[in-house]
């Protein structure tokens, strides 16, 4: 007669745990400082369990624009956060994935992750160690699993090699990629824009870009603080409902109404860049995003107080406050070539 | 085993409610192990004791833990994968997230799995599906279960004996425990929230010590 049993076999003898030593130790680990820019607050990750590495972040760099990470070859990382659009997709409101299909949200630009908390628009993500599972699994993004990756990068002796380098052994484990990952993604750093360099007094507004900053430190800077841009609340902005994509937000994840539509308060870093806005891509220019908080503000239980009544702006008020948001894009980190793909 | 019968995936089975069922996936995570002697006062937590039970591995039934030599009277173990684990990352060997008992979109891990087909289920395919999770607040499914081991049993653990316990997981107190959860009435329950709470406070009760045996 079979039973579902479990056996637990307790022993009175002391185990002794033989550590049997990868037989390939890193020769040649470079140890990296994370870059903290001054004036910026205490990182939230801070690579305490993940030491971040030369070996680790080349890793992580390769991983990242690896298309073997997605089910068809086509869609690694990169396809969707694409450097010269701060991380962003480059003019798609929606991205694409495996097989033809739409993403659901508005991909959000990747820099300066190490000061979030949480993950996704509606932060359903807890650490980002673990945000690349959500993408990688997802059947309309790249749709693979992660036995399926691992087991594709075990054949290949190049990263063999690298992981080896990374974190001393060939095993190349799940959560070896996610180190990784994190450790190249965490380093991507926005700090270097035109408005970092007037703070420091190395370059000047233009008077446009003046008029936009004050505008900007009375009218926004509640939900998009300096000097990240952004309070990571989740909010709702008074965006009517998309009947297609259905999309309640944070409702989803924690399941309580109070969170109904909220979604969480981007960047405003890179802002000029990183078209479409809002989390469905629903606003194709800077203006069109500003003009809905002067009109397009649509009533329910939830919407931000501060959006009762809308942020009025007159039409030149919207120009200045554009020319300054202009100011915020990080053409260094656009470029960096640390950051991008590294030569095949 | 479910209520008196004996377990088998290729089996259809009658629980406590009338309802006809049959499984083809059954599996939990077990950790945070914690031997206790009252009497004593000694308490042992087992150290990065994680296991994820997979009822179609029969090796992954059997959990070998050391006990420093300590004679106990109690075993307790939760259901599921304490909370700093569910926002600490990655993580490997049980928790490996490979082992598709993770909740990619909503970080978490499924603490217990189990997966079927019922003809009350109106569901397609009549399955019934129950990936349950949630270790926050009131949607926390973490669940705690005590066995007592007979103190003859439990306090000769000396010297290099070897104390063997074996246990019954009775599948019929999944739907019918502290409360009444029929498989017509809930054949899904894949979030986090009140009902997989009450699937938790159903299964913590499936776990009872049958026999207990002492080799050298």
């Amino acid at each position: 007669m079979k039973k579902i049993q479990v056996i637990l076999f307790l022993t009175a003898s002391t185990l002794i745990l033989i550590q049997v030593m990868g037989s390939f130790l890193p020769k040649t680990i470079t140890p990296l400082k994370q870059e903290i820019p001054e004036g910026f607050p205490h990182p939230n990750y801070t690579f305490k369990n993940n030491p971040l590495t030369k070996e680790g972040f080349e890793l992580g760099r390769k991983l990242f624009y690896e298309g073997r990470l997605s089910k068809d070859g086509n869609f690694a990382c990169a396809s969707c956060h694409q450097q010269f659009a701060a991380f962003s997709t480059f003019q798609h409101n929606l991205s694409h994935g495996y097989n033809n299909s739409f993403t659901t949200r508005n991909a959000p630009a990747l820099f300066n992750l190490a000061w979030q908390k949480e993950f996704h628009l509606d932060g359903g993500i807890n650490n980002i160690e673990v945000q690349p599972l959500a993408p990688i699994t997802a059947p309309n993004e790249m749709a693979e699993s992660i036995p399926n990756i691992v087991n594709k990068l075990k054949q290949d002796p190049e990263y063999k090699k690298m992981f080896r380098d990374a974190f001393g052994d060939e095993k190349i484990t799940s959560q070896e990629i996610l180190k990784a990952l994190a450790q190249f993604i965490c380093s991507i750093v926005s700090s270097d824009s035109k408005y970092d360099r007037v703070k420091k007094g190395k370059a000047g507004f233009i008077p446009f870009e003046q008029r936009g900053y004050e505008l900007y430190k009375t009218k926004c800077a509640t939900c998009h603080p300096e000097p990240l841009f952004t309070d990571f609340s989740y909010r709702n902005i008074g965006l009517a409902v998309d009947t297609f994509l259905n999309d309640y937000g944070r409702m989803r994840i924690t399941g309580n109404k109070a969170d109904s539509l909220k979604f969480k308060v981007p960047s405003l870093r890179n802002v000029d860049v990183t078209a479409p806005y809002m989390h469905d891509g629903r606003f194709w220019f800077l203006s069109q995003a500003i003009n809905h908080y002067r009109k397009g503000i649509e009533k329910s239980a939830t919407l931000d107080s501060s959006l009762a009544n809308g942020i009025p702006l007159t039409d030149i008020e919207v120009t200045y406050l554009v020319s300054f948001l202009r100011t915020l894009t990080d053409s260094t980190l656009i470029k960096n070539p640390r950051f991008a793909a590294t030569a095949q | 085993m479910v209520g008196l019968k004996q377990f088998n995936f290729d089996s259809t089975y009658t629980n406590s409610l009338g309802e006809n069922f049959s499984i083809s996936k059954f599996k939990y995570y077990i950790s945070n192990i914690e031997l206790e002697n009252p009497v004593t006062g000694m308490k042992k937590s087992v150290p990065n004791s994680y296991y994820l039970i997979n009822e179609s591995d029969s090796a992954s039934k059997k959990i070998w833990i050391d006990n420093d030599g300590i004679g106990f009277t109690k075993i307790s173990f939760l259901i599921g994968v304490d909370s700093l684990k569910n926002v600490s990352g990655a993580q490997g060997g049980a928790l490996d997230p490979a082992n598709d008992m993770f909740w990619t979109w909503n970080t978490g891990y499924v603490m217990a799995k189990l997966e079927g087909s019922a003809a009350v289920s109106k569901q397609m395919h009549h399955v019934l599906e129950y990936h349950i999770g949630g270790f926050r607040g009131e949607n926390n499914v973490l669940q705690r279960v005590v066995l007592d081991i007979p103190s003859q049993v439990g306090n000769i653990l000396a010297g290099k004996k070897n104390l063997k316990l074996l246990i019954d997981v009775d599948l019929d107190k999944w739907f019918l425990g502290t409360h009444n959860l029929s498989i017509s009435e809930n054949p899904v329950c894949t979030t986090p929230g009140q009902l997989a709470r009450q699937f938790s406070e159903n299964y913590r009760q499936m776990f009872k010590l049958r026999s207990t045996s002492v080799e050298n």
